[in-house]
């Protein structure tokens, strides 16, 4: 009777329990601002991309059979919040979206310049299913554009941005990968930042460049452009490596970055006018000379040092100029030195740092670069 | 003498200094680096768990130097020699109705997380049922082998806890960790006491004394097993802060819980580390409910000598679960949190140093 009782119990199964064919994997996320018919729904556009593990499959084996072979697609709704775009996605396809594997979420320029994309996001912190390592970046037009693009030697376009977002080590001009964790928190305290830039060129895209935000407003404030991108990151003590291209005599010479050291003084005995010093340290490699140069002679060598070193200055103070000037907003990290090194001051001026009064834009900076040649590579002289 | 230890229903000195620290060790480390944070603002935080740990030792050895006073005894003959039988019933009670609440609030505390984290859309009433059941079964059994159930689970909670540090190291960001000294003392002394209620859990000792076999160790042993949890809530609260900075981990709901989400393991296998760490962290709340209830069913046998053991427990659990599901939010379920923390200074600390004074300066000793 006990055992005929109990077995019911057994019977039922898990509550929980979703087959795993059942579940739509989504990959990445575009997030756009809703237009014309779709605008009726929501404010919002959510376009999600699943992966098809089929498709996954028969591309490897060369397509055979009569499948198109595609291993993702897009679906996209509208709403006013992320959640119901999110569920109404679930009407039109067979496998609901399943998020545990989300690697990338997209913000489109216009949804990032009218402050807004914080508010979408929200969905992304507080489901159960988010992971905060995932990436945000912003797309230069529209995110679902970009979600459409065809790689080359990738399966899925999300893997394909990914990893190629994965590469700051190979270039300074890529904004290292910012995820969804660091931008709450830099939301949290009002801390400006920047995103890695996603574009469109063609049928393939580029993730040179970065999007720089007002920390207090959540605004996009301006793109930076590559040579900017590679100065910031340089600024932030970010660049592990990169290029620096510059002209020696009447050639080109690419100096190769191997390692950067950043270090910040702050003169802080006037709260209102606060002057910077920033100390770059850098050294590297000789990556090419297309001129005639005796790379074993110490003049010679220091030579290029030194013009590595006014081209590094030229760079970074560029960029300072930009985001201090144009933009207004701290996304070196000046702010977070203050805090971290003089607290008391900082207490006093947080309000007015890169708001308000805006000390920072009355701040002076200023950069002092060093660079040293370590390696010439195995040729003195090439010509 | 060791021809076969554990065939007696007595336990040692290891199986002190585990129980305790397992006991400890709850549902607190879940949700302490965001309360102590939030009150801190600040890394600064670290001295609150300090000040509330180094109280919580305080009291601990306070009732381990009572019971060791009063070797093979519990609450209820200790109270009834130094302030007479009456009162002692009185107090035994009481504590009985504690730790009762101290298991809904454990039980409702698996619920809410597995709700979260693991299943969404199993019913909070059949998670906490099942758990119960579990609990039922646990303690209709002697509660010795409960006691040593510990020296099982520590290891594995401990190795969890390591495991998820060395991942987290990665993400771990010095800056973050600046500036230091800069939150005011009396927010540090208030965020103290939150910390301080994650410490409870070592107050069942006056319950468990009747099976320690060595009375003279169970001082040492019990602060070595107060340190398990001190160290672990300090080396969490580092690394919440030190990876998710302070306003990150002021907002998140469990940060540590976090902690453990943000692990990222290349070749995919390990990407849920979470489900480990919740299988894990089931495991302690259970071995800390269960003891809590066992105490429960211990003080109620201490009064009412007639009661039979599984009886009592078939009976508790129905009313377990009526006060699991009393609290309807996550703000009720947190503010029955802090009342049971409040019992728990009346009637872990408060009660245990009343006795060892009053014992002291009257001279009433275990064996007449």
């Amino acid at each position: 009777m006990l055992v005929l009782l109990t077995l019911p119990i057994l019977a039922t199964g898990c509550w929980d329990r979703v087959e795993i064919e059942e579940r739509g994997f989504v990959v990445g996320a575009g997030i756009d601002v809703a237009e014309e018919e779709q605008a009726e729904n929501g404010k919002y556009l959510l376009t999600f991309q699943f992966v098809d593990p089929g498709g996954l499959q028969s591309k490897v084996s060369g397509g055979k059979g009569g499948s198109k072979g595609e291993a993702y697609f897009n679906l996209s709704s509208a709403g006013n919040t992320m959640f119901t775009a999110a569920r109404n996605m679930s009407y039109r396809t067979s496998r609901s979206p399943y998020l545990q594997h989300n690697r990338l979420i997209l913000i489109s320029e216009e949804l990032a310049l009218r402050g807004e994309f914080v508010k979408t996001l929200d969905l992304f912190l507080r489901d159960h299913e988010m992971r905060r390592a995932t990436k945000v970046m912003v797309a230069e037009g529209k995110a679902s554009e970009l979600l459409k693009v065809k790689p080359k030697n990738e399966k899925i376009p999300i893997m394909y941005f990914e990893s190629t977002a994965e590469n700051p080590p190979k270039s300074s001009r890529i904004y290292p990968p910012t995820n969804i964790g660091d931008v709450q928190s830099f939301i949290l305290s009002k801390t400006s930042f920047a995103l890695p830039k996603l574009s469109k060129l063609e049928d393939e895209v580029s993730v040179s460049g970065s999007a720089v935000f007002d920390g207090a407003s959540q605004t996009l404030k301006g793109f930076l452009n590559d040579q900017e991108t590679s100065g910031l990151n340089i600024l932030r003590g970010t660049a592990m490596e990169g290029v620096l291209e510059f002209k020696m005599n009447d050639d080109y010479l690419a100096y190769e970055i191997k390692g950067l050291k950043r270090k910040i003084r702050a003169d802080v005995s006037d709260p209102e006018h606060i002057r910077f010093t920033l100390f770059l340290e850098m050294e590297g490699n000789i990556g090419e000379t297309q001129d005639r140069i005796n790379l074993l002679k110490q003049y010679e060598v220091s030579e290029i040092e030194q013009k590595t070193a006014d081209e590094l200055f030229k760079l970074t103070t560029s960029t300072i100029e930009r985001v201090q000037q144009n933009f207004k907003v701290d996304v070196i990290g000046l702010g977070d030195y203050l805090k971290q090194q003089h607290y008391s001051v900082w207490k006093k001026i947080k309000d007015n740092w890169d708001r308000g009064d805006n000390i920072f834009a009355q701040s002076e900076i200023v950069v002092e670069a060093r660079a040293e040649v370590r390696n010439v590579g195995s040729t003195v002289e090439t010509k | 003498m060791k021809s076969f230890e554990y065939g007696d229903r007595e336990v040692g000195t290891t199986e002190v200094f585990a129980s305790v620290a397992n006991m400890v060790i709850g549902f607190g480390v879940l949700t302490l680096p965001r309360t102590t944070v939030k009150l801190t603002g600040s890394i600064d935080g670290w001295m609150s768990i300090f000040i509330g740990g180094m109280g919580a030792i305080l009291f601990t050895w306070m009732v381990s130097k009572l019971i060791s006073r009063f070797p093979k005894q519990n609450l209820y003959e200790i109270a009834g020699k130094v302030i007479g039988k009456p009162l002692a019933v009185f107090f035994t009670l009481l504590f009985a109705v504690y730790m009762l609440t101290f298991v809904s609030y454990e039980t409702r505390g698996v619920a809410s997380i597995s709700r979260i984290y693991l299943f969404d859309r199993t019913p909070i009433e059949v998670i906490c049922l099942v758990f119960l059941l579990v609990l039922v079964y646990a303690v209709a059994g002697p509660s010795v082998a409960l006691f040593r159930l510990n020296i099982v689970f520590l290891p594995i909670v401990i190795l969890l806890l390591v495991v998820l540090i060395l991942m987290n190291i990665s993400f771990f960001d010095m800056r973050n960790l600046k500036p230091l000294f800069i939150t005011d003392w009396r927010d540090i002394v208030f965020a103290s006491k939150e910390s301080l209620f994650s410490f409870f859990g070592f107050e069942t000792l006056l319950f468990y004394n009747t099976v320690i076999n060595r009375p003279k160790k169970i001082v040492k042993a019990s602060l070595l097993g107060m340190l398990v949890p001190f160290a672990m809530y300090l080396l969490v609260f580092f690394f919440t802060i030190g990876v998710f900075g302070p306003e990150v981990t002021a907002s998140a709901l469990y940060p540590t819980a976090e902690l453990a989400k943000q692990v990222e393991v290349p070749g995919g296998f390990f990407e849920r580390f979470e489900s480990i760490f919740f299988s894990v962290w089931v495991l302690t709340l259970f071995s800390t409910a269960a003891m809590a209830f066992d105490v429960t069913i211990q003080a109620l046998e201490a009064v009412f000598k007639k009661a039979k053991r599984i009886t009592l427990a078939i009976w508790l659990s129905p009313i377990v679960f009526l006060i699991v599901m009393q609290p309807q939010n996550l703000i009720e379920i947190q503010r029955f949190g802090e009342w049971i923390s409040y019992a728990g200074i009346g009637l872990g600390m408060l009660l245990p140093t009343i006795l060892l004074l009053l014992s002291l300066l009257r001279g009433v000793k275990g064996r007449a």
